[in-house]
């Protein structure tokens, strides 16, 4: 316990790591490397979006008649889930900034329900597209309902669809789990308003999730 | 450091409750700001027309971005961070938009190279002797069939 820094730090600090100096610097090194994270994940998605503008310079008409075929209601029902559990996430760590612990927990509850809610969405607009055979590459068999000829290339577009929603919902899912963990760690009381660094974290990675769904959804569904 | 350090150093060390608390009304008003941006993206790209699709997707992506910015502002507390970290995040956003903006400088400036090298004034060299000897002669069409297509059904 001697390290060298002060041993009021550790009194006063349970989750006080021996290589910090004290409990801010170790709260600054958490955020750091989070931040780095998101940086990550910005570029990540970027080249996606990238390809995106690419494509979509290509072959405008084949993401004017994909977007026709994805339900925009679905759509808009998803974004304001994802935002509403935004709130809930960031409301989260207010209440235990301010010591209310019980609410802290009910809002974290609230938001892994949401990303539960957001996959069941998306899980019955995949199985539609599954059926209609709207699906990537070779995998493409759809006929529209009068028979006709559909743009050529339109399987372009499901790839796209398919690849960038689905890394986003897999962002989802593992987000959610984080969530649960938090809560479950709330509840138990291992968090306050002198500790709350790890549901900083998952916050701030959860709201990169909403942040992608904002430019997927109008990409997609809308424009 | 923000000021929330400064204050933080008398004690027992700063803990991390020392650091900005946004009150409860602030989220609030962010949630309903991005539900309103979001109702504004759906009507304005369904029913609402800007001229061109071209427009109506600038539009859609400027109401992201204010989007985006509320929640990076608020919701990631980006407005209080330390420098360092509002810098990791401005150099990977800012990554993003210099990709996106040669990316976006070379679709519009592309030319579609033509099949016929005399066209362009070059010297050409082919085993077909007629435009061996006529460089740069008219440039050959590409869909010859497409010339004969329209006046097909005035005949009946």
């Amino acid at each position: 316990m001697s390290t060298g820094s002060s041993s009021a730090h550790h009194q006063s600090s349970p989750h006080h790591a021996h290589h910090y100096d004290s409990p801010e610097q170790q709260y600054s090194a958490a955020k750091q490397g989070i931040w780095l994270f998101m940086a990550t994940e910005i570029v990540m998605f970027g080249g996606l979006f990238v390809a995106y503008l690419i494509f979509r310079n290509m072959y405008p008409e084949v993401f004017a008649e994909g977007a026709k075929l994805l339900d925009w209601r679905m759509g808009s029902l998803n974004t304001v889930v994802l935002i509403f559990s935004s709130l809930t996430m960031a409301l989260g760590i207010h209440f235990l900034q301010v010591g209310k612990q019980d609410k802290a927990a009910l809002s974290l509850l609230i938001t892994v329900a949401c990303a539960i809610t957001f996959m069941v969405v998306k899980y019955f607009e995949y199985s539609h597209k599954i059926h209609a055979g709207t699906l990537p590459a070779n995998f493409f068999t759809y006929v529209p309902a009068d028979g006709s000829a559909t743009t050529p290339n339109l399987a372009l577009f499901f790839g796209m669809y398919f690849m960038m929603t689905g890394l986003h919902g897999i962002h989802v899912v593992v987000g959610a789990g984080l969530i649960f963990w938090l809560f479950l760690k709330t509840r138990r009381g291992d968090f306050g308003p002198h500790y709350y660094t790890p549901v900083e974290g998952v916050g701030m990675f959860w709201h990169i999730v909403d942040l992608i769904w904002i430019f997927l959804f109008p990409l997609y569904y809308l424009v | 450091m923000g000021s929330s350090n400064s204050h933080g150093q008398q004690k027992d060390g700063a803990h991390p409750s020392e650091h900005h608390v946004a009150p409860f009304s602030m989220y609030m008003k962010v949630f309903w700001a991005l539900v309103v941006l979001t109702v504004v993206t759906v009507f304005t790209a369904k029913f609402v027309h800007f001229g061109s699709h071209t427009a109506n997707i600038v539009v859609a992506m400027v109401i992201a971005l204010v989007k985006a910015s509320l929640v990076v502002m608020f919701f990631m507390h980006q407005k209080y961070e330390t420098k360092v970290n509002r810098l990791f995040f401005g150099a990977a956003f800012g990554t993003l938009v210099l990709f996106i903006f040669f990316v976006v400088v070379d679709l519009n400036t592309r030319i579609t190279f033509t099949q016929d090298p005399g066209a362009l004034g070059l010297k050409v060299r082919s085993s077909d002797p007629a435009a061996a000897a006529n460089p740069g002669a008219a440039v050959t069409p590409l869909k010859p069939a497409e010339a004969e297509a329209p006046a097909a059904p005035s005949g009946h």
